[in-house]
């Protein structure tokens, strides 16, 4: 999905979370977004799902501009996105196969919904194919919350890959990972992108996942973008002014 | 240690010296309510030693022992406590069936506040719209909760006549009030993430309750709904005193006639009746949380 952002600004209530951010993402890209805390990279993500919409300036996706879309119309461009987030965001008593169902919620008829959830959860072959990917296929009945942090992040990220979106969105989805799980993951969402070319926005804490996995890093501060380099043009100095005292190096 | 984001705008509550002088001026006027209320409603506790009050109430007490045993009366009150549970358990249930609807319409989440309403083209129109199924439904809860199920029972006993069924519509009516606002507050509280994950993969509202605030909620739900259920074993026999059928019913004839023996043998019964939905209950709770 193309992502075309042009002078965005939103604010929520007090001074504005993002300032000024125009930027472009072609379809298939894989971009890292990284910055300090508070420069406004969930508030970013959160208007390119279109949970929040901005203040000022536009957001076009897919060639269309999404600022100002109905209920029903912003309901369907949601579809082809999925988002992952910090925490997992399941239901935490549902077996893993109905949260992974759950990302086909938005097309799904609410019958359907309805009878999957209480008499026999549907499409088994294709959660067992995603569940798969995430190394999580004997786990499909299970009860979420008996799994690790970990194994649930996974079982999330296979409710993403469910939906099978135009557009992946992750917010710092492996900030309560030991870096090893997190490697594991970022590989099979960087794998996902690669294959099926389509785009992978990641906001990233980790800067050495950022460096080292992605071609392209947009640093966010202050709700601005501080710089938009492809990886190997970033430099100790760009990091080092991006995040003051508190770099300590990679 | 990473200080982390809070994702949503937040005001910060910094400790401050005004807190304890606020905390003074609340205990201060809780006494006053309290001594104020005191006063206000003529409580006089002697009246309980009193030589008339003590001989009523050593008359019942005394009276009440032996119980009333006898096969024939035992027989006969079998049907009035089935009755009285089936008030209890079809009230209880109509309310739930009428509570549902009017709590999502209650809930502000699902509403007028938060992530589905967040959706821009927000006209003076369209707000009004989205708020006044809101509004409706808080005031209908409203009435149905103010108004006693005692004075519910006896609008329905002039309505559908003297017996059962007007329990049953009483405390369905009465409990719809009280299930519906505890309902939409529970569906208020639940942890809002996973809300904004399902409706960022664009679901409908009606699937992310089903999805979402349903599972999310479910122990807290069913929790309220089967004490709701016990409360209203014990208000089917207080409305069995104006007529609306079961042990309430009898318990107001033998009381009537001074027959304290057979009210011992109700109020045995009733104690029965309340112990086995309390053991039901909690074997309902633990198998669902």
């Amino acid at each position: 999905m193309d992502i075309i952002v042009n002078n965005l600004q939103k604010g929520f209530g007090g001074a504005p979370v993002i300032k000024d951010v125009s930027l472009t993402v072609k379809e298939g890209e894989r971009v890292a977004i990284i910055g300090p805390n508070g420069s406004g990279k969930t508030t970013l993500l959160r208007l390119l799902n279109l949970m929040i919409f901005p203040d000022q300036g536009s957001i076009e996706l897919a060639g269309k501009k999404v600022n100002g879309l109905g209920v029903k119309e912003a309901r369907t461009v949601r579809r082809g996105i999925a988002t992952i987030y910090q925490s997992h965001n399941l239901i935490p008593r549902f077996k893993v196969i109905n949260n992974v169902l759950a990302g086909k919620l938005g097309s799904w008829p609410t019958s359907k919904a309805l009878f999957s959830l209480l008499i026999k959860p549907l499409e088994e072959a294709g959660v067992r194919e995603v569940l798969e990917k995430t190394e999580l296929e004997d786990k499909i009945y299970w009860r979420t919350d008996r799994l690790s942090g970990g194994q649930q992040q996974r079982v999330a990220i296979a409710r993403a890959l469910f939906q099978n979106p135009n557009l992946l969105l992750a917010d710092e989805p492996f900030a309560s990972l030991d870096p090893r799980s997190g490697e594991k993951l970022i590989r099979i969402l960087l794998g996902w992108s690669q294959q099926k070319n389509k785009t992978l926005i990641v906001t990233l804490h980790h800067l050495e996942f950022a460096l080292a996995h992605f071609p392209r890093i947009i640093a966010l501060k202050n709700g601005m973008v501080f710089f938009d380099l492809p990886t190997g043009q970033v430099t100790p100095e760009h990091l080092q002014q991006l995040y003051g005292d508190s770099y300590q190096g990679v | 240690m990473q200080k982390k984001v809070p994702s949503y705008p937040f005001v910060a509550h910094p400790q401050s010296r005004y807190d304890s002088t606020l905390k003074g001026l609340l205990i201060l006027g809780a006494l006053l309510i309290l001594g104020g209320s005191y006063e206000i409603s003529e409580i006089d506790i002697s009246l309980l030693w009193s030589e008339e009050g003590a001989s009523g109430a050593r008359d019942f007490l005394f009276g009440l022992y032996p119980p009333e045993y006898s096969r024939e009366f035992l027989s006969f009150v079998i049907k009035p406590t089935l009755n009285t549970l089936y008030i209890a358990i079809l009230g209880t249930l109509l309310g739930v069936f009428i509570a549902i609807p009017l709590s999502l319409l209650a809930t502000s989440s699902l509403m007028h506040r938060g992530i589905f309403a967040s959706d821009k083209a927000d006209t003076a129109l369209k707000r009004l719209l989205r708020i006044a199924p809101f509004i409706l439904a808080r005031g209908l809860l409203n009435l149905f909760r103010s108004i006693p199920e005692l004075i519910w029972a006896l609008i329905f006993v002039r309505a559908v006549g003297l017996g059962p069924l007007a329990g049953v519509l009483a405390l369905g009516v009465a409990y719809a009030g009280v299930l519906g606002k505890l309902y939409s507050e529970i569906l208020d509280s639940v942890d809002p993430k996973p809300i904004e994950a399902l409706h960022a993969s664009g679901a409908t509202k009606m699937k992310v309750v089903l999805y979402g605030y349903v599972p999310l909620a479910l122990p807290d739900l069913t929790s309220y709904t089967l004490y709701r259920w016990e409360c209203g074993i014990r208000a089917a026999v207080v409305l069995g005193f104006v007529g609306a059928g079961g042990i309430g019913q009898e318990l107001e004839l033998s009381m009537r006639m001074f027959d304290y023996h057979e009210v011992a043998t109700l109020l045995i019964i009733l104690c029965l009746l309340v112990g086995m939905a309390d053991m039901i209950s909690g074997w309902l709770r633990r198998r669902i949380v």
